[in-house]
């Protein structure tokens, strides 16, 4: 397939009132590393009650925001719920931060004790705590084959947390990774995130994935793979300023809490696998 | 106990002073607090035209300097505390500092206090203001408190303790307008009219903010930046109140703005000596304010016109045989109203950022990705990143599409970097955040003689 032919066609829920935390950088690096690689990519901005043709799209992005922003996304989103639930069965991608998170899990009990129903595509109850988790995070993300019985190595992934939400995975849940440094879903510094098939939800601000390249271009190989059917080696880019970035933060988190001792690798040149599409 | 407080006070303010510990404008306050809990009640009492509050995420330093500049030129006699000073102990302080040890007599007619948003809750039902003036609710510091409704919350609790204020707010943040419902006193409201302002206007990332009535996100139709503008909430038909005072007919120029400054059927013509959209919001919230105490509009303009920023704003150092101007970036709505003014002047030039991440600073650098680097031509702009998180900035900076940006960690080195690859003839502007600029101050300000001054704000900066 002629790479100039290539293209994407990304969904970037609420970009308004959905981006508290510099999350747009999400986007900008999709974005950029896609156009570096001769992908062309078309950004669906969907906004609360506007219309939006959801249904070619295959990489769902969405940011934090506040409370009150929440209350009214989260009705907009559930009542699309059916074709994004469609859409990340079949493979395509997301990567929802913090209140995107929040809001495709079961559902968010806010502090004044109200419950609005999520997307149901975690399986995650997050309710509101009154104290505010803020900091630095280093994790070590164990995306895998989906169903498959060994993990691939770990990823090593640096971002910055605040939220005052904590999210309980259900059974049938995966978190997204193992906390290295930070608190993660609930505060109590083991797992952060949550994984179903190439949909990631996480509290990594950073924004998350200009400093971490290789899970932005593991959202780009599973969208394509879930436009074109089968996953593909993307081309190299030079991620010497990506990876400065990356590891200033690595030694910041190191410098903060000493950290766990390390599983062997830091994943880097391992590809990672993905979900395969069912298209 | 009021006399004991207040020669505690001194002593303490004199001897920090003395020992070269601070400018003495937390302790003193403390102490005095402590003898006589009632102090910061019992001395606002006593001015004569109330004290003014003035609160908000930014602006606040440039507001009370203006407006205290004002007033001091109208000829009422202030209270004022310093920037950076501005939590609960600061205030008392500055309220002690200026009472008669013997007679306990406040010798002002006035405090145009600026309170840190997090602090208004204790310290506005002490005051009991005559005006409270909130400028913007803006993005600012998001790791130190929470988020914006954390700030709301507090805010909000500190109006419903001052039944009695006038509220001073922004028509064109809905989120300061939204604080104001249910208040008991007079509200009034100040905003610009952007009509013309299209082509000459900054960039255009839209953050929604929630409407003040109904909650659902509003749309803007004519937008300032950010969250500010000409709102309207298409889901209930809230909208953007009316305006008591107005900045119209804005022309903004890379040196200062000039607009029309509107209020109680009047109007005149005001020329602000510094530049930025951001400041003609501080300047028609000092302006109002001075009208709303009285002072006659053409002295007003005069005293606007004649401004000169609060110490460590913008300032100009000279490095290598250049000029470097230092602007204080700390948000993504100030470091764009500061990129949009300094390429409004075409000349050749160099820009430089620098980033630290210290609590001053904010410990969360996500903000640099809100800040519009790609709306910005800087294709022939040499660019020199620095500061704690100078990577951060450099990965910002490619995904923006620049080349050939320099990393330099250290901010003074980078200012000297900054210096050295400046065009002939052209100008030299670093934008750093609060501890950055302190650096740079630190090791460039001294062999330009400026030490005592600039080693004075340094450590002042550091009480927060």
């Amino acid at each position: 397939m002629a790479s100039s032919t290539r293209r994407l066609r990304i969904a970037h829920l609420y970009p308004e009132a959905m981006d508290l935390y510099g999350d747009l950088g999400n986007v900008i690096a999709i974005k950029r590393r896609c156009e570096w690689r001769g992908v062309d990519v078309d950004v669906v901005e969907v906004r609360v009650g506007q219309p939006a043709d959801l249904a070619d799209c295959d990489l769902f992005m969405m940011g934090g925001g506040q409370d009150s922003a929440q209350a009214h996304v989260a009705e907009d989103l559930v009542r699309r719920g059916a074709v994004i639930r469609s859409l990340l069965d079949e493979g395509a991608a997301a990567l929802l931060v913090c209140g995107g998170f929040q809001l495709f899990g079961l559902d968010y009990t806010t502090a004044a004790g109200e419950t609005m129903p999520g997307l149901g595509v975690f399986d995650a109850h997050t309710y509101a705590d009154a104290k505010r988790i803020v900091g630095n995070v280093m994790i070590e993300a164990t995306l895998q084959r989906w169903g498959a019985a060994h993990p691939q190595a770990p990823l090593t992934l640096v971002g910055f947390e605040n939220h005052s939400g904590r999210t309980v995975l259900g059974e049938g849940a995966r978190p997204f990774g193992r906390i290295v440094c930070g608190a993660g879903n609930t505060g109590d510094g083991t797992v952060e995130g949550a994984v179903y098939r190439n949909a990631i939800g996480t509290y990594l601000h950073g924004p998350l994935l200009p400093k971490n390249p290789r899970l932005a271009d593991h959202l780009i190989v599973a969208a394509l793979a879930h436009r074109y059917g089968s996953p593909e080696p993307l081309a190299e880019l030079d991620d010497a300023v990506e990876m400065r970035a990356h590891h200033t933060a690595v030694a910041q988190c190191a410098a903060a809490s000493p950290p766990i001792p390390e599983t062997k690798s830091s994943g880097w040149g391992h590809p990672l696998t993905l979900a395969p599409s069912r298209r | 106990m009021l006399f004991a407080a207040l020669i505690a006070a001194r002593t303490a303010a004199a001897s920090s002073r003395l020992l070269g510990r601070g400018s003495g404008t937390t302790y003193p306050g403390v102490l005095a607090e402590r003898i006589h809990p009632g102090l910061v009640r019992d001395l606002s009492r006593q001015l004569r035209s109330g004290p003014v509050v003035v609160t908000g995420t930014n602006g606040k330093t440039t507001t009370c300097k203006m407006l205290g500049d004002t007033l001091a030129a109208g000829g009422m006699r202030l209270v004022r505390n310093e920037s950076g000073s501005n939590l609960r102990q600061g205030i008392a302080s500055a309220l002690a500092a200026s009472a008669g040890a013997f007679t306990g007599r406040v010798r002002a007619d006035t405090a145009i206090l600026e309170v840190d948003e997090a602090s208004t809750a204790s310290v506005v039902p002490l005051l009991q203001p005559r005006v409270i003036c909130v400028t913007n609710l803006s993005r600012d510091q998001l790791d130190r408190y929470g988020d914006l409704e954390t700030i709301g919350s507090r805010l909000t609790s500190a109006i419903r303790s001052a039944p009695g204020a006038t509220l001073l707010m922004n028509a064109d943040d809905p989120l300061v307008v939204a604080l104001g419902k249910g208040h008991d006193g007079p509200v009034a409201y100040f905003g610009l009219d952007t009509t013309g302002l299209t082509d000459a206007a900054p960039t255009r990332r839209i953050n929604t903010a929630p409407c003040p009535d109904c909650g659902r996100p509003t749309a803007l139709s004519a937008v300032v930046y950010g969250h500010l503008g000409a709102w309207r909430c298409d889901s209930c038909g809230a909208r953007r109140p009316a305006a008591d005072f107005v900045a119209g007919e804005i022309r903004l120029g890379a040196h200062g703005s000039d607009f029309t400054f509107t209020a109680l059927g009047q109007s005149v013509r005001v020329t602000l000596p510094i530049a930025g959209l951001h400041n003609v919001y501080n300047a028609l919230a000092a302006g109002s304010c001075a009208a709303m105490l009285g002072l006659p509009l053409p002295a007003i303009a005069a005293s606007l016109s004649s401004f000169e920023p609060a110490f460590g704003r913008s300032e100009a150092l000279v490095v290598e045989g250049h000029d470097v101007e230092l602007l204080l970036a700390k948000n993504p709505a100030g470091a764009e109203q500061t990129i949009t003014s300094v390429l409004a002047d075409t000349g050749p030039k160099a820009l430089g950022f620098a980033l630290n991440d210290n609590i001053a600073d904010g410990t969360d650098v996500s903000w640099i990705w809100d800040v519009d680097f790609e709306a910005h031509d800087l294709s022939s702009v040499p660019i020199v990143v620095s500061g704690s998180r100078a990577r951060d900035l450099a990965l910002r900076l490619k995904y923006a599409g620049k080349r050939g940006v320099r990393v330099c960690e250290d901010p003074a080195d980078a200012v000297r970097i900054l210096a050295e690859v400046t065009p002939a003839g052209g100008s030299a502007h670093m934008l750093a955040t609060y501890t950055a600029m302190l650096a740079i101050r630190n090791v460039l300000a001294p062999a330009q003689g400026r030490f005592s001054a600039l080693g004075k704000g340094l450590r002042h900066g550091l009480q927060h």
